[in-house]
């Protein structure tokens, strides 16, 4: 019996030392609680302007508060800010948002894959997990119908 | 009778009303399903206040001093990410509490602690941790032992905002100028927990060895107040504090062995399910023993 426990005493703490370890990965959720669809006939209320509050107007970056780059995504402020105004670090002729031509629209660029559009400089959102496709299609087929403010 | 009614006033005053800082700052609430989340969980379940010895019956008035000495699992680039930027979590790799337990009667004792605001390693902690639990015999040598325990206190580090983001790569030294403002962050984990756990040992007269096994859970109302400083020094009201509310559950499994009449030293294995496995070791002197 008084082996059993010195036994049972010297795993304990064998075990603990050799098995001390964190117990979870922390995956995060790509689409951050909003729906993971494309949406092909969107509306700027319903499924575009939750993307840009929940993933941009974030502590530090495009709050009213901190507007980097002098853009602020705040609920019901995020349609003036983007569309047809001139987006001034692409260090060319691009809208923010153009309407009906998303190929042109610097958001656009900004938010995906391929650097080459958005001339190197970071993806949006920055340091982050990026935009999911279909979020991103949502986005451009709400440009491509005239970026309404429906 | 005025003076008392104006006292009365103030504390109410007092009471209702939160931190200015709290008022300015939004709060976000974070649950044990995101990774956020799970990284409060992980470092509210590294200062869970187990008993870290064997519950054993004591005579009323006796005082034992003790240390503790925490290992804190060092956590992967991947656990440590927060979208593609990762967090300076690792900053300690053991941490120290001192412990004091005194016998109220023979079978109910106070147990506290204080982690004082020492820099060690990286981190300054200042972190309080109080118990109370009745131990009675049960049935020939089993004790069980339930215990009630908390903690409340605060661990400062440069978690958000560390220099070496500046050369790891274009997107995260963008990330540093701009929302760092490349200053190093004054972030404020702030751990307020509750425990309700039973304890049972397996305690015989001539034994110098005690096993002891028991399961809790852990009430959570842990904060992570991100310290982003801005150019002037002041701290950045546009990131918000995040804040976790979420229950979980704990299991430890030790052994205390009795040294000499009046020392005791333990292992004690800690799980907590969905944050970690660790060790913790204390050696305890009886101060005063009746």
């Amino acid at each position: 019996m008084r082996f059993a426990v010195r036994l049972a005493a010297a795993a304990t703490l064998g075990g603990g030392l050799a098995a001390g370890c964190a117990d979870f990965t922390a995956l995060e959720d790509p689409a951050f609680g909003l729906p993971d669809v494309e949406v092909e006939q969107p509306s700027f209320t319903s499924d575009v302007e939750p993307i840009l509050v929940k993933r941009c107007a974030l502590g530090g970056c495009h709050t009213p508060g901190a507007s980097q780059g002098g853009l602020a995504l705040a609920p019901s402020a995020a349609y003036d800010e983007l569309v047809g105004v001139p987006a001034v670090t692409s260090g060319g002729p691009f809208q923010r948002v153009e309407p009906g031509n998303s190929a042109n629209s610097w958001l656009v660029r900004r938010i995906q894959a391929d650097p080459a559009p958005r001339n190197g400089l970071p993806r949006m959102p920055l340091a982050a997990t990026p935009l999911t496709p279909n979020q991103i299609a949502t986005i451009v087929n709400w440009i491509d119908q005239g970026a309404l403010r429906n | 009778m005025r003076a008392r009614g104006l006292i009365a006033t103030l504390l109410a005053l007092v009471i209702a009303a939160p931190p200015l800082a709290a008022q300015e700052r939004a709060v976000e609430r974070r649950s044990f399903s995101d990774g956020q989340g799970k990284l409060m969980a992980f470092y509210s379940a590294v200062l869970t206040f187990t008993p870290v010895e064997a519950p054993r019956e004591r005579r009323r008035g006796e005082l034992a001093v003790g240390l503790e000495l925490g290992y804190v699992p060092q956590l992967n680039a991947e656990q440590r990410r927060v979208g593609d930027k990762p967090e300076s979590t690792n900053l300690a790799p053991v941490f120290p509490r001192p412990r004091v337990s005194y016998a109220l009667t023979d079978r109910l004792a106070i147990e506290g602690s204080w982690i004082p605001p020492v820099a060690f390693f990286d981190v300054k902690a200042n972190v309080v941790s109080l118990a109370v639990s009745w131990t009675a015999p049960v049935r020939g040598a089993l004790r069980l032992s339930p215990r009630l325990a908390g903690a409340l206190g605060s661990v400062e580090g440069a978690i958000t905002c560390f220099d070496d983001l500046a050369t790891r790569s274009p997107d995260l030294a963008e990330y540093w100028g701009l929302i760092c403002y490349a200053r190093e962050s004054e972030d404020d984990f702030q751990p307020r927990h509750l425990l309700v756990e039973l304890m049972a040992a397996w305690e015989r007269p001539a034994a110098r060895v005690t096993p002891y096994a028991g399961l809790g859970a852990r009430g959570d109302w842990t904060e992570f107040d991100i310290g982003v400083i801005r150019g002037d020094g002041s701290r950045d009201p546009d990131q918000p504090i995040l804040a976790l509310r979420t229950v979980r559950p704990y299991g430890v499994l030790g052994a205390t062995w009795r040294a000499a009449p009046r020392a005791r030293a333990t292992a004690e294995l800690l799980y907590a399910p969905g944050s970690l496995v660790t060790i913790r070791l204390q050696g305890v002197v009886d101060a005063i023993r009746r």
